[in-house]
């Protein structure tokens, strides 16, 4: 109870600000613009997402860094400290509101590149053989575990140094943390596909699918097997270890100044 | 638990140093019976310090924290079930309004029935007096108004333990005599302790108290008592202000005032320290200067004839 009354009262929080939906409004038009408002392949859609992706995450880090670092900022953390709440209710709550409306932000990323489809006297051409729903999937499989990572990341540094802006500082840390990581560990260990599974954002692994007509990597992406499911699992786990040290680092105390 | 009459809060031989090397506490040792008991020292004396590991923000490094059967220092999570706590400083989150995140702490406090809910906080919001602007968004809110609102979050669930810290410094004179009022309505069977560095809050409010300075208590009184314990022994003398100095040496000076240009000393001396001097009736701030100087308390040199060790 006090769990989903934390969640909804912060989901409604930024539901509320005008920010939340500025970039909402800035994804979607961009989704819509990358290609002249048409698709023509998952494949096509997947590279898109994992580049709106990208902006998201450089554009909206304020929204985890609010969730977890407002309480300190407004100085009303005395308050909400003293309350009898449990840790994982609060950071928990906190977190999945922030998470939720990360990928409802992100929903602007598949319906910008549908939007020309969907409106009345929309051409079928411009989307491809497969269902509007099938584009869905890039949003499924590849911006929402990108959007749980960097939630994660962000929400981390923000709670751990009760500052929001450094979400944002802790997004570009970890990006390029992981790249220069990941190409380290594919030089020193001769595995060049390591590094493509180091790769957060998944778009080496599109970057390398082999086949050569786009109806047969949108096959392969259908099929969400192999490297590309490996790669968002792995991530997906990454975040949760991101969150557990999250949870154990956080105290509910007043920090000397 | 139950609120029994011997519901007290136990503070025995607490210290704390912080990483700067302030010694903000010394060994302080209290015991806090049930009903308002006023805190009461300069800025800088260690008060927030103290009322903060009360309310479980902080741990000491030695000593221990007791309500009732509670531990204050490792059982926090009980203590928060029955806690309320007005800091000295705190802000709100300012794109709501008063009446949704009062609503939203009620839940916090664990007031999960919604109809029970909404009677509490309606009950609080025209009890502090905002019923009127329950729909306004807390950043257009006063000083004073923001401060009544965190009065409601403290009171909500009727805490058996409620730390009200400085709350009194920000409020003009009508909103300071309205807030006292409402601490004055709260029951006995709660542990009231008030912080404050205003002599006034102690004397309209608190029948027991102590003083603290420099992380040290230097009195634990009743107010009544304490007033009468030094009446008769402080004078009062009208001089300039240059001629302070020698009297300062002199004579036991716990305090001074300017007046209309003139300088009004007063003094604390068993007998009469001299002809210039008239006796004055001692008030309470008489009983704080004199424990501040070392005149009474434990920061006479001599032997403590209050009896205390």
């Amino acid at each position: 109870m006090k769990f989903r009354e934390i969640f909804r009262f912060e989901f409604a929080y930024q539901a509320r600000r005008v920010r939340t939906w500025i970039y909402f409004a800035i994804l979607f038009v961009v989704a819509n613009r990358l290609r002249g408002g048409g698709v023509n392949s998952l494949f096509t859609a997947a590279q898109e997402t994992v580049l709106l992706g990208l902006l998201w995450a450089l554009m909206a880090p304020a929204v985890a860094g609010s969730a977890a670092a407002r309480d300190v900022q407004t100085r009303m953390h005395p308050l909400v400290y003293t309350a009898p709440i449990r840790k994982a209710d609060y950071l928990g709550g906190r977190f999945l509101a922030a998470f939720c409306l990360n990928a409802l932000i992100l929903l602007a990323a598949p319906l910008g590149m549908l939007v020309d489809f969907l409106l009345p006297g929309g051409k079928p051409e411009i989307i491809g053989p497969y269902p509007p729903v099938a584009y869905f999937g890039a949003y499924g499989f590849l911006a929402l575990p990108t959007a749980f990572l960097f939630t994660a990341v962000q929400f981390a540094f923000a709670a751990l140094t009760r500052k929001a802006v450094f979400s944002y500082l802790g997004t570009v840390l970890f990006a390029v943390g992981m790249r220069i990581t990941a190409g380290v560990v594919a030089n020193v260990f001769h595995l060049p596909n390591l590094d493509a599974l180091l790769d957060p954002t998944a778009r080496m692994i599109l970057g390398r699918i082999p086949e050569t007509t786009l109806i047969e990597m949108d096959a392969v992406l259908l099929g969400m097997k192999g490297s590309m499911l490996a790669n968002r699992l792995l991530w997906v786990a990454i975040a949760l270890v991101i969150l557990a040290f999250t949870y154990r680092r956080f105290r509910f105390e007043h920090r000397a100044k | 638990m139950t609120a029994v009459a011997a519901l007290e809060l136990q503070i025995r031989g607490v210290s704390k140093t912080y990483a700067n090397g302030v010694h903000a506490l010394k060994d302080v040792t209290l015991t806090i019976p049930a009903g308002m008991y006023g805190l009461l020292g300069p800025n800088g004396a260690g008060k927030s310090t103290l009322m903060r590991m009360l309310a479980t923000l902080q741990e000491p490094d030695s000593g221990t924290i007791a309500l009732g059967g509670i531990d204050v220092i490792r059982q926090k999570d009980e203590i928060r079930q029955t806690l309320g706590y007005l800091p000295q400083e705190f802000g709100v989150y300012p794109k709501v309004s008063a009446e949704s995140l009062l609503d939203h702490f009620a839940v916090l406090k664990g007031i999960l029935d919604r109809r029970a809910r909404q009677e509490v906080v309606e009950a609080l919001l025209r009890k502090t007096n905002l019923w009127d602007v329950r729909r306004q968004k807390l950043g257009g809110y006063s000083g004073g108004m923001r401060q009544r609102f965190g009065v409601a979050v403290a009171l909500l669930g009727d805490p058996t333990l409620l730390i009200v810290d400085e709350p009194t410094a920000g409020l003009d004179p009508a909103e300071r005599v309205r807030f006292l009022n409402l601490l004055s309505e709260l029951g006995q069977n709660s542990v009231v302790l008030l912080s404050t560095h205003i002599v006034d809050d102690v004397s309209e409010l608190c029948p027991r108290m102590a003083i603290i300075d420099q992380g040290e208590i230097l009195l634990e009184a009743e107010p009544l008592r304490a007033v009468e314990d030094i009446q008769g022994r402080i004078w009062r003398r009208v001089i300039s202000a240059d001629a302070l100095p020698a009297l300062e040496r002199e004579h036991a000076v716990i305090s001074t005032k300017l007046h209309a240009g003139r300088t009004v000393a007063r003094v604390a001396s068993d007998s009469s320290p001299g002809p210039d001097f008239e006796p004055v009736e001692a008030d309470l701030e008489d009983v704080y200067f004199c424990a501040i100087a070392g005149r009474i308390g434990r920061r006479r040199a001599r032997p403590a004839s209050e009896g205390r060790s």
